[in-house]
């Protein structure tokens, strides 16, 4: 007993410290920080190793993919002339600064959607800006050549196929005044425009009928988007 | 491999100092590195464990023992009887008692839940760490998890400076 005793109490001693010491072990319980704006930079103050761990994208990565189900909400976007401005809504020690995630333009912008960390933005070059605010990456794409946008209403969204996934996809719809509804996705892992998707306005006033301004709604697969007659 | 009543395959699992634990191979199999083990039939005998002292080994054992699913003609007759949700909260109330270990204990068994690739014990004895530390200073998080600051006073004046709303 005197030597069994001993051993645990030697062993609890070294081994202490161990989870902390391995990157692995380390990482797996930096990954269950609360999903809040403030746990990585407060985390990257403890020591050099940590701050190492917590930049790295790959963990940035697993972070995203580990909370994927509980997301917190930031804040919301709003304006867009010329300034497309960030409105914090958590209290202190996690209210991201307007200034942070807000962003300025040359002229007028219209923001198509926000989904899965990015937001999807119109410009009148015209082209599309989609901007990841966190890591401030932007990535601008030029309209299907198949879109009249001077003889259009359009609509988009932007979206990831899974939680952590790097590349997004991005959809546009356009009502044409020829009786039709236009579709196409982006995949920025092609980097190109898929094939155009067209379709009859489904009934009543087609004439009339336009894809509303309102953001997309994602339901399992599926985007919907409002027709309306104006 | 050793079988016992009701048909039940058994498994031995050998810590390094010299104990050994008789376990039905679904509760081993809670170990998703002793699942490889078996299923690549490398564990006809005993399995030694290394690293993972015995009186670690029998905690993870007896997670393991109350976490393995119920199947089989009990299992269905308990699963009969008690609503999953009502399982789900014993099952929580469970772990909260089971996790009350010193801190020691609880990195021990950190280690062994990853070397074992028991998800749901790793995700505990994990998310138990970091709910201790969460509400705590950098100073209090430092001490507890014996780390060591080696920012220059400086360094960690940018870092903070860097980020400042996250400090208020």
């Amino acid at each position: 007993m005197t030597s069994r005793r001993r051993r645990p109490l030697l062993r609890c001693r070294s081994s202490a410290a161990m989870p902390l010491d391995d990157d692995d072990l380390l990482s797996e319980i930096l990954l269950r920080l609360p999903p809040l704006p403030s746990s990585l930079p407060r985390a990257s103050a403890v020591c050099k190793r940590w701050r190492c761990l917590a930049s790295d994208p790959a963990f940035s990565r697993r972070f995203r993919i580990h909370h994927r189900r509980n997301p917190p909400l930031l804040g919301c976007f709003h304006g867009g002339i010329p300034e497309l401005c960030f409105q914090p809504t958590m209290a202190a020690p996690n209210r991201v600064p307007s200034g942070r995630l807000s962003l300025q333009f040359k002229s007028h912008v219209r923001v198509l959607g926000c989904r899965h960390g990015l937001v999807l933005i119109l410009d009148q070059t015209p082209q599309l800006l989609v901007w990841d605010p966190v890591t401030g990456h932007q990535h601008l794409l030029a309209y299907p050549p198949e879109f009249d946008l001077a003889n259009s209403w359009i609509s988009g969204a932007v979206l990831r196929s899974a939680a952590g996934e790097v590349h997004f996809q991005v959809v546009l719809v356009v009502s044409e005044y020829e009786k039709k509804l236009l579709a196409c996705v982006y995949s920025s892992e092609t980097g190109a425009w898929g094939t155009l998707i067209s379709t009859p306005i489904p009934s009543g006033n087609s004439l009339h009928t336009r894809v509303c301004w309102e953001h997309a709604v994602l339901v399992g697969d599926s985007l919907y988007w409002i027709l309306a007659v104006l | 491999m050793a079988t016992r009543e009701a048909g039940k395959k058994m498994i031995m699992l050998k810590s390094p100092d010299g104990m050994e634990f008789e376990v039905e191979e679904a509760v081993a199999m809670e170990s998703q590195t002793i699942r490889k083990m078996i299923e690549d039939d490398c564990a006809d005998t005993a399995i030694l464990i290394p690293n993972i002292n015995s009186k670690i080994l029998s905690r993870v054992i007896e997670y393991c023992n109350k976490h393995v699913p119920t199947t089989g003609a009990t299992g269905a007759a308990a699963s009969d009887t008690v609503a999953p949700a009502a399982l789900a909260e014993d099952l929580k109330i469970w772990d909260a008692e089971f996790i009350k270990v010193n801190r020691a204990t609880r990195f021990n068994l950190i280690q062994a839940a990853s070397y074992l690739n028991i998800k749901g014990l790793l995700d505990l004895t994990s998310q138990t760490t970091i709910d201790t530390i969460s509400d705590n200073s950098l100073e209090e998080i430092r001490s507890f998890l014996s780390t060591k600051n080696d920012y220059l006073p400086e360094e960690e004046q940018t870092i903070r400076r860097e980020n400042q709303w996250a400090f208020q």
